[in-house]
């Protein structure tokens, strides 16, 4: 009797001690794992080795992994029940990952060596560590050109999406967008102030004095009007490459001087203007700034950041709007328009690298013909807010027509031809996060502009100082 | 088998005593192999990559000696603000939600028509998600449109505080927002009140003690462990704070991460998780462990003076 209860606590104790040997098992290969997927990500692929595979009876299995929701229901409701019936044999499982916790679970994912098959905007170091497949091979074996992909796919910088990084190709956007102003033409009209179109380039003085002429205090929040959401500069400025020189200078790593010249004074100057006279929704509080963009729509703001899907929404709603670029910081500088691409990059570690690259081929060349895009893709209405990055599908008859029907289609391709790319840095938001705790200090303790807005660069030097040395340390 | 499980496990036990302790160390072994795996090796790990340069996704861990505790200390300039920021939170928090806590819990120990329903509802908050009650917390505060404000401005004040919107009132609001949760404390107090003796107060009463002579000379000495264990308790979790701070942060216009908000644990996240060196990350979780450590034991040890423990069959004799 004894023995029998020894022997059932021993198989016990077996089963107990598989299990945990299996929770740490992922922790002692990442090695050897990563060394087959460097070797994976550097082989040229053969076609006939990629037919083979695809060819065969066996269901493979790929993981996508983006921010899921609204935003990307495109990719449950369309792209993979029309990827599966052409390919029966693999199953695309998408997971839905918040924005803010998609790089710390990337991250950890790739520590455990179990990361997902694809990803969309992974956080640049996962990049430059080298777990990111090279495309090039895939690319050239395939007839696809760089020269076939918009303007961005030139960039490295996942904020804008670019898909290449030292000089390699990383990724396949599927769509495009910008990052402009809209305008309210009512507002504007009523106001007596000028029609923008996409080629008019407005500083910020000019945009102080539109905010102002619009801007219409009230007592009863249903009677306010407000001349403009606020720009603000980590978001637009900053990292659009809308100043001279750029934040962080032409190497991409010099905040201190960049940050700071007489331009960057003049433009915080401004914005705390426009603080403190209450033209904005920001000085209300936090719960107006975060429904700004519902204010816009609701015809109380008069200019706001916009994307071009942005601008789509609010003319479907009624709305009487303008698409133009971004007020620039330094006079005269043409850059006033930021962009970015949707893409999915393959991660390095894929077990299937040639169904991982066939799918993100159908992504950027197929699902913007069967994708409700730009004006079709409303927000909430489940599609790419953006145009086709290639190229090639622009000159398709539904895209011919989208522009000649939509007016602000036609601006918003314009406006992407002014897209100018800023330099590489290794994360542009750490590096001038700072800028926030500096505004505060403007508006709300009355320091100095210039004391604050240097002491504010040191701080953003000292980030993207650390933010270099990690990325150089790592980088592969 | 049998000869070689005698020679060379417990040699010296009798066949039974043997299978007896087999028994007992198999029992053991799940704890013991959990206790190992999920405590004492992550531990040592913490340690060794607290003097490694250590990013995720970029293994293996590069051995940098003391480099990450001397940037700590000479050119991290978060690392003192955050550890100011969350001992300035600790002094605003600590001693009001004890003495607000006990002041609670006297008032629940009445005996009132109804008091289990308010007790219930002190205690409601205590049992809400972090996250839930900083989100309401978020819209009361609010400048415009919060319930705070506009209370304060019907009540004639001009110019009332931006709360999470202001350098110098994010702290004070998330002070505030923990004060919301006083009822987990009080009902820890009110335990304790419900185990002192009532014959104390009959004593006290029959020897003309007035109200305030009971409470300060038999409610507070009886419920001083209770008070050290609240104190004890309060203290580890001022050095915690996260989860207010992080959401705050970020939906406050200072951004997440913003120094106003910059708790220790917050700073720990945004090094370790945002910015990826978890080898910083651990030195920095280790320093707030030691401090915690520090903290805790002087307390511990101050704790004779006034913490007294009554012991059976003392005074007799």
């Amino acid at each position: 009797m004894k023995n029998i209860k020894y022997s059932w606590l021993l198989s016990m104790l077996t089963a107990l001690v598989l299990v945990l040997s299996a929770c740490g098992g992922g922790q002692a290969s990442p090695t050897t794992k990563a060394a087959g997927a460097e070797a994976t990500a550097t082989q040229p692929p053969a076609e006939e080795k990629a037919t083979a595979t695809v060819a065969s009876a066996e269901t493979i299995k790929l993981v996508v992994w983006d921010f899921g929701g609204d935003e990307f229901s495109w990719m449950d409701n369309i792209v993979i029940p029309a990827y599966q019936e052409k390919h029966p044999n693999i199953k695309i499982e998408h997971v839905g990952v918040p924005e803010d916790e998609l790089g710390t679970k990337l991250e950890t994912a790739i520590a455990a060596n179990a990361p997902p098959d694809l990803v969309v905007f992974p956080p640049n170091r996962v990049v430059a560590a080298g777990h990111a497949l090279v495309l090039d091979d895939y690319m050239a074996r395939d007839g696809l050109n760089r020269s076939d992909y918009c303007t961005l796919f030139g960039s490295w910088n996942v904020f804008t999406g670019g898909g290449t990084y030292d000089n390699k190709v990383m990724s396949l956007p599927i769509d495009t967008n910008i990052w402009a102003m809209m305008y309210n033409k009512d507002l504007f009209a009523k106001a007596g102030l000028p029609m923008l179109g996409p080629d008019d380039v407005i500083d910020f003085d000019t945009w102080l004095n539109y905010a102002r002429a619009i801007n219409k205090p009230a007592d009863k929040l249903a009677d306010r009007v407000w001349g403009s959401n606020l720009f603000f500069p980590i978001w637009n400025s900053m990292n659009n490459y809308m100043s001279d020189p750029y934040v962080l200078g032409d190497d991409g790593r010099t905040c201190l001087g960049n940050a700071e010249t007489d331009d960057w004074v003049h433009f915080w100057e401004v914005q705390v203007t426009a603080y403190k006279e209450d033209l904005t929704t920001w000085t209300a509080g936090s719960m107006l700034t975060d429904v700004q963009e519902d204010m816009f729509l609701q015809g109380k703001v008069g200019m706001t950041e916009a994307a071009m899907g942005d601008a789509f929404n609010a003319a479907q709603q009624g709305l009487n709007v303008g698409l133009t670029g971004q007020p620039v910081v330094s006079k005269g500088w043409p850059g006033n328009v930021g962009g970015w691409n949707t893409d999915y990059y393959i991660m390095a570690a894929t077990k299937h690298p040639e169904e991982a690259w066939q799918f993100l081929k159908f992504l950027s060349i197929e699902v913007p013909m069967i994708v409700p895009v730009g004006t079709d893709a409303l927000a909430g209405a489940g599609g790419l807010p953006g145009l086709p990055c290639y190229l090639p599908l622009l000159k398709e008859a539904k895209f011919q027509e989208m522009m000649k029907q939509n007016p602000l289609v036609a601006d918003a391709v314009k406006l992407m031809k002014r897209i100018k790319l800023p330099p590489f840095t290794p994360d542009i938001w750490t590096s001038v996060n700072a800028f926030n705790d500096g505004f505060t200090a403007m508006t709300e303790q009355g320091v100095p502009v210039k004391e604050a807005l240097h002491k504010t660069a040191q701080d953003c030097q000292d980030a993207t100082d650390q933010l270099w040395s990690t990325y150089e340390a790592i980088r592969k | 088998m049998t000869n070689l499980v005698q020679r060379f496990i417990f040699p010296k036990l009798s066949g039974l005593q043997r299978r007896e302790a087999i028994s007992a160390y198999l029992f053991l072994m799940p704890w013991f192999i959990g206790f190992l795996m999920f405590l004492v090796v992550p531990i040592g790990m913490a340690v060794y990559s607290a003097f490694t340069r250590w990013v995720l996704i970029s293994p293996p861990p590069v051995w940098i000696g003391i480099a990450n505790f001397r940037e700590m200390f000479t050119t991290d300039k978060y690392f003192t603000w955050s550890l100011g920021i969350t001992l300035k939170y600790m002094a605003m928090t600590l001693i009001p939600l004890m003495i607000i806590g006990l002041s609670l819990s006297l008032l629940l120990n009445q005996k009132l028509r109804g008091m289990n329903f308010l007790r219930t509802v002190f205690y409601v908050p205590a049992v809400v998600s972090g996250v839930a009650v900083t989100i309401l917390w978020i819209s009361l505060l609010d400048p415009q449109m919060g319930a705070v404000n506009t209370v304060l401005r019907e009540l004639g004040v001009q110019n009332p505080p931006r709360w999470i919107n202001s350098p110098d009132w994010a702290l004070p609001s998330l002070a505030l927002m923990s004060l919301w949760g006083v009822g987990g404390g009080a009902i820890i107090y009110l335990a304790g009140l419900q185990n002192i003796p009532p014959h104390l107060y009959e004593a006290a009463e029959i020897d003309g003690a007035n109200s305030w002579q009971k409470f300060w000379k038999i409610t507070i000495p009886m419920l001083s462990p209770t008070i050290f264990f609240v104190l004890i308790t309060g203290l580890i979790g001022s050095f915690q704070v996260f989860t207010p701070a992080y959401i705050m942060g970020g939906t406050s216009r200072f951004g997440a991460g913003s120094k106003y908000m910059r708790f220790y644990l917050l700073h720990v996240y945004i090094k370790g998780f945002q910015e990826g060196r978890l080898g910083y990350a651990s030195a920095l979780a280790w320093i707030l462990t030691i401090l915690s450590a520090i903290v805790v034991i002087i307390v511990y040890n101050s704790s004779e003076r006034y913490v007294y423990y009554e012991k059976s069959g003392e005074g007799q004799g």
